[in-house]
């Protein structure tokens, strides 16, 4: 346990009457005084203060609090009454009503035309999103039929070049046939023509 | 209107409840408030003016008040006007005269049960010799017995704040009337 000075364990008197101080210093002071006559008058003089003020009286309260205090009160009411009542204050504040109802008029219409000219219309961040969307899915349909008709067209061009093909092919076989008659034909014709030379000649 | 006659006679009688309830409250507290102002500002006078505004502050405002708050709301209410009437007071240069106060004779035993009228007003003049924020805490916690927790929210403090107050105002108080003690031995 620490051991304290005079001047210290007077400064902690006022702590210590009120159970202020922690366990250490509680039990130094209380050491100090049980060994120092000085401290120990000074700790009953710090006792006895507090108890002096405890121990004050007050002069009777004044019967007149309450009614002066209702009296002040109805006062203040009964005038502000008084005024609101007055042919002037009544006049006043229907004039104050017309002109705050006119002001508010003129405000609204204002703010209507400025809307009108000035104001765009706000788009949610949900509707955009919703667009957004719709673009998406339209330009994937679009992608689709796009491919679709790119293989359509591809298609019904090879089918019209197959066709062409085969068109060709078949003229190709009927020119190739119609010479091969023809080539017939100039072959039965040298030989009917030679058989009639041979004829002429034997008859020479 | 409010009857006073009635009000003050009959509780309960020709008029609307919040009116009869403010009247009742005025009753039960008028005392608590006129003490602890009388000893904050050292006029009778003064202190009865201080209980009326008040009462009148607290019917102002009766929304804020609650039933089981009301006394502390009061008490909370007259100690920050006087505190303020006294910080105006010492602008304006009237501060009381102290000089002229004559201390009794302190012969006497300031510990008897029945305190001689002569050692109560050297007690008051002591305590008004503090200054404004020690005397409020001293009167509040020795006078009116609230907690150091209720002292610092009606004073708007910290609770630490408010110990050393008190420990300081009395340290001052003990230099105060140490006249006393040290004949009295």
């Amino acid at each position: 346990m620490r051991l304290m000075r005079c001047k210290t364990v007077k400064k902690l008197l006022e702590a210590y009457t009120e159970g202020e101080l922690d366990k250490s210093r509680q039990e130094a002071v209380e050491f100090h005084i049980s060994t120092c006559q000085s401290c120990r008058q000074e700790l009953e003089i710090t006792w006895n203060v507090p108890r002096l003020v405890g121990f004050l009286s007050t002069p009777p309260v004044p019967d007149s609090i309450i009614p002066d205090t209702l009296r002040c009160l109805q006062e203040n009411h009964g005038d502000r009454q008084k005024w609101i009542r007055s042919p002037g204050a009544i006049i006043l504040r229907r004039w104050l009503i017309v002109a705050a109802a006119s002001l508010l008029l003129v405000f609204t219409m204002f703010s209507i035309e400025y809307y009108k000219v000035h104001k765009k219309p706000e788009i949610s961040a949900e509707e955009v999103e919703s667009a957004a969307e719709e673009i998406r899915l339209a330009m994937g349909i679009v992608a689709v039929g796009t491919r679709h008709i790119q293989r359509t067209v591809l298609i019904e061009g090879v089918r019209t070049l197959n066709a062409a093909k085969s068109v060709s092919e078949d003229t190709i076989q009927a020119v190739s046939n119609a010479r091969l008659e023809v080539f017939e034909k100039l072959q039965d014709s040298l030989a009917i023509l030679g058989q009639l030379n041979l004829k002429e000649e034997k008859e020479l | 209107m409010i009857n006073q006659q009635d009000m003050l006679n009959v509780p309960g009688a020709n008029y609307i409840s919040a009116e009869r309830d403010f009247v009742v409250l005025m009753q039960q507290n008028q005392e608590r408030v006129y003490r602890m102002a009388f000893h904050l500002l050292g006029d009778a006078e003064e202190a009865k003016d201080a209980t009326q505004e008040t009462f009148i502050k607290a019917w102002k405002n009766s929304g804020m008040m609650r039933c089981e708050t009301s006394q502390a709301w009061l008490l909370k209410v007259a100690v920050n006007l006087c505190l303020d009437w006294l910080r105006r007071r010492k602008f304006r240069g009237e501060d009381r005269d102290e000089s002229q106060d004559e201390l009794p004779d302190p012969s006497l035993n300031p510990l008897e049960e029945c305190l001689d009228d002569e050692i109560q007003t050297t007690v008051r003049e002591a305590i008004l010799k503090l200054k404004p924020k020690y005397r409020a805490v001293i009167i509040l916690r020795y006078l009116e017995g609230i907690s150091y927790q209720e002292i610092a929210e009606m004073l708007d403090m910290r609770v630490s704040k408010v110990k050393s107050d008190i420990f300081r105002g009395r340290r001052e108080l003990k230099e105060i009337l140490r006249p006393f003690f040290e004949v009295s031995r």
